[in-house]
């Protein structure tokens, strides 16, 4: 209602309620252009629906009216609870009707006639006062409404603090409850963290369990419990405790499948550890079955290793008639997985400590074999130790003997000793099943088996196991072995162990079949050795000795053994650093290239290479020559693998057979010589013969037919062939005393011009006919050391070889130079000159020019010449051109006195 | 009357060989060397060769060879040789010699071996 009143989008609406039209009018217009909207009421019931319908912000009320006039609509309003401010319009008269206005609720009051300005006032008075109760209203309720939030908000902490508060309460107590069941887990672990050393320190699985059950009940508060592991087929019995509190062993109880605790236990999932059967028949084992206790809770806790479940816990309280205790069954399930922890590292010690055994008796057989111990006490460490290792002191070996076709007992040990030595046929006992099928063969209960030997020996013998011994195919023996208590079978993995030393046995009687043969060719290997050290002692020591070098070359040419000789020659100290090396590492490349091709070829056709002569000089370059051979060695299939060479430095002999070579070919040259000058000799000594011959017989046989003259010119042929013998004989006897070295040498100090002169001169004289020989001289006077005798041969015969050979007289010219060093002198001519091939010849003995003609000579004059000249330590040289001339120069050194 | 041709480079012996031969009635042709000793015995086809071994320029042998060449194959050839050693007579005989003499020589020598060459 209040908020009609408090419209802000348009004027206050007024209801004028007056039942006189004129007055609704005046008023309506007054309050319009005042700007209200104004509604109008002609009487007091339409002003109360008016009210109704439109809620005016402010009512003018006539109080005159007919029906219901205006204190009644006032009081009605009242009634209505409609505070609608009222404005009573009224006539100056009417006080105690505006009182009475007053009373019933109006709010102000104008009189009649109507003051516009007081009206106006009051209505806008009237407003305002509306506007400020309205706002009053409104703060008031806002107001009102934070309080109520608030209110309700500390409603709503109080509440919660009040919750908190009980949780908190709660929260302790649980706390306080927990940390007491805490206290008594962290007790009960530490109990069971107690046990384990003692778990620990038992010698074997049983002991284990059997203190496990002891423990359980000891240190952790367990009333009564026992433990049960698994098998294929039930759960075994281990340890349990009775009515009484005290542990019982329960190997004999088993719970079947099917049992109903069983099943409970194979309920349990791998995941989990623990179950608790509620409702379970608790019993205990009397020694022979389970009775009957009661029923009760049974925890049931899953002992396991890390791999596999071993089997479980059983825990009751059943003396005690009470419930086992929730929190002890979290410690026991602990305790379950310590216990299982225990039994692996239980089971892993002990299977390598069986493992151990194992391995150490089978070492200790096998050195037995190794050792080629005696045969008998190999086999009776081999049987002996398999038996320790399969728990049974009783064995036996048999031998298969091939001439009688039976079995012998080598060895008896245990019970079968008093077997050794004894024969038995292949068809009895359990040897015939091994020897039929060849394989092992077990019996459970040999006593009671059908085919034992009748022997009452065997009375006792329960388990009993034969493994055949084979040598390649054939089975040569037996082993058994065989166990007096009833409680042993011999498992698995024992015969596994068995058939091992089954093996061992095979070889070591095998071994002593071999050993005889094997002694005699380790003897003949030793020999061998023997004969093969001394082989290379022999050749190491040829290798030291020899002055010759040897190596020994791989395929590649690369040195694989050399001896000192060998590596003096590649410079080395010691011939341990040639190995693996070529000669390109030590030797120049042009002579390592001829090396490696030669070997490289020998390698490759085989064909040795026997005495090849070497050059290869010292480092220095000294000469050095080596004698080598080379063969290539081949292995057994004959294949080529390498070469050795051997050399010998050779230089030497090389030089002797040289300086031998050099002797001989003179020796023959002067034995050629001195034939070819017997030769010569003879023939010229022939030809003159001849004539004499032939003169002589023409004037024997025909001295009557020839003429005077003709006779007298034979024996002048006859008397210049004589001379010319005479001559020839000169020079032959002259030319052997110089060629022997026994040309008479006076030296004397000559004046040599004089001395040229002089015989010039002659020759001069005794020529009939020119030619003129014209001597000329560079000195006055030159005298010199010579051999008078020799030196007037030599110029002797150099003018008359001039004159001889110069048939067309020419003159013949005879210098003489003299200076300190040097006598030269010179003859030429203009004769018939010697042909070029005739000059190298020149001085040969007997050597004549092929143009001489008819000209008569020895041709031993230039020979004998030469030869006074060397005499003189000089020279002699020619030059010549056939029909043009020749000239001889000789020069001779100015001899000393003292040269005499 | 037999003509003989005497091929011989020492001048005294060829006059005295030539003066022997005329005494037994042979027609001598005298040569002083080889080359022409050649041209005569081809020219005059002789019926005897008488040749030295030794001579310079042609020597005996080249003589010899070259009248083998030229198809003087019957006419008898005797070499005249100062050599006594058997390999050069030997060599003389191979090439096709009939026969030598050695310097130096009897008349009765030299006769007989002229005759006995000329009857065959």
């Amino acid at each position: 209602m209040l908020t009609t009143r408090r419209s802000e989008t348009s004027s206050p609406v007024i209801l004028v309620a007056d039942d006189n039209l004129y007055s609704r009018d005046i008023l309506g217009r007054m309050l319009q252009a005042e700007g209200y909207q104004v509604i109008e009421a002609e009487n007091g019931y339409q002003a109360l629906s008016q009210l109704r319908a439109h809620h005016p912000a402010i009512m003018l009320l006539d109080i005159q009216m007919p029906g219901l006039n205006g204190l009644e609509v006032c009081q009605r309003m009242r009634e209505e609870n409609d505070d609608t401010p009222i404005i009573i319009v009224t006539a100056m008269d009417e006080q105690d009707a505006v009182e009475q206005a007053f009373t019933s609720g109006a709010s102000d009051y104008v009189t009649k006639p109507i003051d516009w300005s007081i009206l106006r006032h009051r209505l806008r008075r009237l407003l305002l006062t509306l506007q400020v109760m309205d706002d009053l209203e409104t703060e008031r309720t806002k107001l009102n409404e934070h309080r109520n939030h608030l209110k309700q908000l500390v409603d709503e902490r109080t509440a919660e603090l009040l919750a908190t508060n009980q949780a908190l309460q709660q929260e302790i107590l649980a706390r306080q409850e927990a940390e007491k069941q805490q206290d008594r887990l962290i007790a009960g672990l530490r109990a069971v963290i107690a046990t384990v050393d003692d778990l620990m320190a038992t010698p074997d699985t049983d002991t284990l369990y059997k203190r496990a059950v002891e423990l359980a009940r000891e240190k952790l508060g367990v009333e009564r419990c026992a433990i049960f592991v698994e098998s294929s087929e039930y759960l075994r019995g281990t340890y349990g405790t009775d009515m009484a509190g005290n542990t019982t062993p329960e190997h004999e109880a088993t719970v079947p499948k099917g049992n109903n605790a069983a099943e409970q236990f194979r309920k349990i999932g791998p995941s989990e550890k623990q179950w608790l059967v509620k409702d379970a028949t608790h019993t205990y084992w009397d020694g022979n079955e389970h009775r009957s206790v009661g029923h009760g809770w049974t925890g049931l806790s899953r002992v396991r290793s890390a791999q596999r479940s071993i089997g479980v816990f059983f825990n009751d309280a059943a003396i005690s008639q009470t419930l086992v205790d929730p929190l002890l069954q979290e410690v026991i399930s602990v305790y379950c997985s310590l216990l299982g922890a225990v039994i692996e590292q239980k089971s892993i010690e002990e299977a390598l400590q069986h493992k151990s055994a194992y391995l150490s008796a089978l070492h200790e057989a096998t050195l037995a074999l190794v050792q080629r111990l005696d045969l008998k006490e190999a086999l009776e460490t081999i049987i002996q130790r398999a038996g320790e290792l399969v728990g049974t002191p009783h064995s036996y070996l048999e031998v298969y003997e091939p001439q009688s076709h039976e079995l012998v007992v080598k060895i008896g040990l245990g019970c079968f000793e008093v077997d050794s030595g004894e024969h038995r046929a292949l068809d009895e006992g359990l040897g015939r099943k091994v020897w039929q099928t060849g394989k092992i063969f077990s019996i459970e209960d040999y006593a009671h088996w059908s085919g034992r030997l009748p022997n009452p020996l065997y009375d006792n013998v329960h388990a009993m196991i034969g493994i055949p011994l084979y040598a390649g195919l054939e089975i040569v023996g037996i082993l058994g072995l065989a166990s007096l208590n009833s409680d042993q079978q011999f498992n698995q993995s024992e015969i596994e162990i068995l058939t091992r030393f089954g093996e061992l046995a095979s070889i070591a009687l095998h071994n002593s079949r071999l050993y005889a043969d094997l002694q005699n060719e380790l003897f003949e290997r030793r020999r061998a050795e023997k004969a093969l050290a001394h082989e290379r002692d022999l050749l190491q020591s040829l290798m030291d000795n020899i002055p010759d070098t040897i190596y020994f070359k791989d395929t590649q040419s690369r040195f694989t053994r050399i001896n000192d000789a060998q590596a003096r020659i590649l410079g080395l100290k010691e011939p341990q650093e040639a190995l693996g090396k070529a000669d390109f590492d030590f030797q120049p490349k042009q002579l390592s290239d001829e090396f490696y091709a030669e070997e490289q070829r020998l390698l490759a056709t085989g064909e040795p290479i026997l005495d090849r002569l070497e050059y290869n000089p010292t480092p220095d370059g000294q000469e050095r020559w080596f004698s080598a051979t080379k063969v290539a060695i081949r292995d057994r299939l004959g294949k080529i693998v390498g070469l050795v060479g051997v050399s010998r430095n050779v230089t030497e002999y090389k030089r002797m057979e040289a300086t031998l070579r050099y002797a001989l070919e003179k020796q023959n040259e002067l034995n050629e010589l001195k034939s070819r000058f017997i030769a010569m000799a003879s023939h010229e000594f022939r030809t003159p013969l001849a004539i004499i011959s032939s003169s002589t017989g023409i004037i024997r046989i025909a001295n009557d037919k020839i003429t005077i003259p003709q006779r007298e010119q034979h024996f002048a042929k006859i008397e210049n062939a004589i001379h010319q013998i005479v001559q020839l004989l000169d020079d032959v006897l002259a030319l052997g005393q110089a060629e022997g070295g026994k040309l008479p040498f006076n030296p004397e100090r000559i004046d040599i011009k004089a001395f040229c002169q002089e015989i010039v001169d002659e020759m001069q004289t005794t020529l009939s006919e020119i030619p003129v020989i014209a001597f000329s001289a560079t000195t006055h006077s030159a005298p010199i050391w010579a051999d008078m005798k020799l030196m007037r041969q030599i110029i002797t015969n150099l003018i008359s070889n001039a004159i001889k050979y110069s048939p067309l007289n020419n003159e013949i010219r005879v210098e003489l130079s003299v200076n300190s060093e040097l006598v030269e002198l010179r003859v030429s001519d203009h004769g018939i000159g010697i042909p070029e091939k005739d000059l190298v010849h020149l001085f040969e003995p007997f050597h004549r020019a092929g143009n001489v003609g008819t000209i008569q000579g020895t041709g031993l004059g230039l020979a004998i010449l030469k030869k006074a000249v060397e005499r003189h330590a000089g020279t002699v040289k020619v030059q010549s051109q056939t029909n043009v001339g020749t000239t001889f120069i000789v020069q001779l050194p100015i001899l000393q006195e003292t040269i005499r | 009357l037999k003509q003989i041709l005497v091929i011989e480079d020492d001048p005294n012996i060829l006059d005295n060989i030539a003066q022997i031969l005329e005494l037994y009635d042979y027609a001598v042709l005298q040569a002083s060397n080889g080359r022409i000793g050649l041209s005569l015995a081809i020219e005059k086809c002789p019926d005897l060769i008488m040749c030295d071994i030794m001579m310079p320029e042609v020597d005996g042998y080249e003589v010899l060879s070259e009248l083998r060449v030229r198809g003087l194959i019957d006419v008898p050839f005797i070499f005249l040789t100062a050599r006594a050693e058997k390999s050069a007579q030997l060599r003389g005989m191979d090439i096709g010699a009939d026969d030598y003499i050695t310097k130096p020589f009897t008349l009765e020598d030299l006769l007989s071996v002229v005759e006995s060459r000329l009857t065959k």
